[in-house]
């Protein structure tokens, strides 16, 4: 097991990472001296032939020797009743044996029912019956991998299921269970204050704070009405004040990650890209300077 | 409102997403205030979106041609709504060009078969020599194509060849004047090339 654990007296210093689906070398240039992690996600490291690809691997290798690594997965289907989806671990596996990962994480939802593709991500209801599938699961990835695991919160697009947990109690119930940490999408939570008039104060006072290991950032677009979880957009200041704001009661906090899609990095441009990750990274300022659990300003 | 479980609850929303079937009395008062939300058609419109761009990208001709044709929200959404479907973007644009290889509109069909046959030999490596019939002549559309351009389907009926042999992949073999023999005697009447071209001109 490799549990998340506290370092003692100690409370980690959060760094800043950015999303990466290379290779792009050019945009690794870069982002490599701003950041120091990459956040990159297996499935979108697969080639034409099913296989890793070794040219995304080796120029990741090369990379880590500058900035740390973090896995971010999106195939997994961790909460699908049936079964979660095997093929995605085999990667991984891979992925995990040929990188130095500092920890990686997975959604807290389900793409496949039944094995078969939805084409979209759903969240896990807060059922006990959830909780009792997730936790062996949860335990399972723990004593494979050896690392670090952290379970994200997953924007609800459909209205809210019939619920037997809160939100944060659900989250409390699972990571006290199984030890694993928390990857706390403050723009899902937005996405879900907007949607499904979620509390996010309210759920914030309820959460183990202490279990959030990253914090993910980012934009996005509404469409009727609707705010999508598309990652587009920089982040709105609000979505940057929330961050702020877990951060300053997640003393595990050890990253603060710039999500971004693919296809916005043109759009974007370098000049945008690079301005919007020194934006996000202010929020990390002052934040050195408190290290200590034990300090006033961090109680 | 009472708990639902788990199972009937993911095997519900993938019917509700996919469209499979309509709900009953049976089914889940949950079920049925999704069935009635408008988040529903967002979130399959949304689905279909994240297929379109892949698609866009991955198979660029087909996909042209079908939004010349003002059928490529349809055929995406029935792509999207189908068993099977791969979150790979290289299996699922595998996938979609076989289903357009049968579609009843011909020259469809041969831009699909093209673009499939382009896939195998430049991207997956194949050996293999493909032949496909095309309803005109092929260059004028794929300029059309690859240009945006207004599409002018015109004869002579043509057969084209894509394999790995021949420079730039592919090349027009025969026209309308021996396309019974090629169909009849293919080895014969590809000894006949009446116009070999390049691809990459």
């Amino acid at each position: 097991m490799a549990p998340v654990e506290t370092e003692g007296e100690l409370a980690p210093i959060t760094r800043l990472a950015m999303t990466y689906h290379g290779p792009d070398p050019a945009l690794l240039e870069e982002i490599l001296p701003s950041v120091d992690f990459l956040e990159i996600t297996p499935d979108t490291l697969v080639g034409h032939d099913g296989r890793l690809r070794a040219d995304a691997l080796a120029e990741l290798k090369a990379a880590s020797a500058d900035v740390g690594l973090i896995v971010h997965g999106i195939g997994l289907s961790l909460c699908s009743h049936d079964e979660w989806w095997e093929p995605y671990l085999h990667i991984l596996d891979v992925v995990a044996n040929q990188l130095p990962l500092a920890w990686h994480s997975e959604h807290l939802g389900f793409t496949r029912v039944n094995g078969e593709f939805l084409g979209t991500m759903l969240p896990a209801p807060n059922s006990d019956e959830m909780l009792d599938l997730l936790v062996p699961r949860i335990d399972r990835i723990q004593q494979r991998y050896g690392l670090p695991f952290l379970v994200e919160n997953v924007v609800q697009m459909l209205p809210p299921y019939p619920q037997q947990h809160s939100d944060a109690a659900f989250l409390n119930s699972l990571t006290s269970a199984t030890e694993c940490g928390l990857l706390l999408d403050v723009y899902n939570l937005r996405c879900d204050e907007t949607n499904n008039n979620l509390n996010v104060g309210a759920f914030l006072d309820q959460l183990a704070l202490d279990r959030v290991w990253e914090i993910h950032v980012a934009g996005g677009v509404q469409r009727n009405g609707v705010m999508l979880d598309v990652h587009s957009r920089p982040p709105a200041n609000e979505t940057l004040h929330l961050a702020e704001q877990v951060l300053a009661q997640a003393p595990q906090a050890r990253a603060l990650t710039l999500e971004l899609l693919d296809e916005a990095v043109p759009v974007w441009g370098t000049d945008r890209l690079m301005a919007e990750l020194h934006r996000v990274g202010r929020c990390l300022q002052g934040r050195d300077t408190c290290l200590r659990l034990s300090s006033p300003t961090c109680n | 409102v009472p708990p639902i479980k788990l199972a009937d609850l993911q095997l519900g929303l993938r019917d509700l997403i996919k469209q499979r079937r309509s709900l009953t009395c049976y089914d889940h008062s949950y079920l049925h205030q999704v069935a009635a939300s408008p988040q529903l058609a967002l979130l399959r419109e949304i689905a279909e979106w994240w297929r379109k761009t892949t698609l866009d990208a991955t198979v660029p001709l087909t996909m042209a041609l079908l939004n010349s044709r003002g059928i490529s929200d349809a055929e995406v959404s029935q792509f999207t709504a189908a068993p099977g479907l791969d979150p790979n973007p290289r299996n699922a644009a595998r996938a979609f060009l076989a289903r357009q290889t049968q579609q009843k509109d011909s020259l469809v069909a041969a831009v699909a078969q093209f673009e499939a046959a382009l896939h195998a030999v430049r991207i997956d490596g194949s050996q293999d020599r493909f032949r496909i019939e095309w309803p005109c002549d092929p260059l004028p559309v794929l300029n059309a194509l690859l240009y945006n351009r207004e599409i002018v389907s015109q004869p002579p009926e043509c057969v084209m060849e894509v394999s790995a042999d021949i420079p730039g992949t592919w090349q027009v073999v025969i026209n309308n004047e021996n396309i019974q023999l090629a169909r009849c005697q293919p080895d014969r009447a590809a000894r006949h090339q009446s116009r070999p071209l390049a691809a990459d001109n």
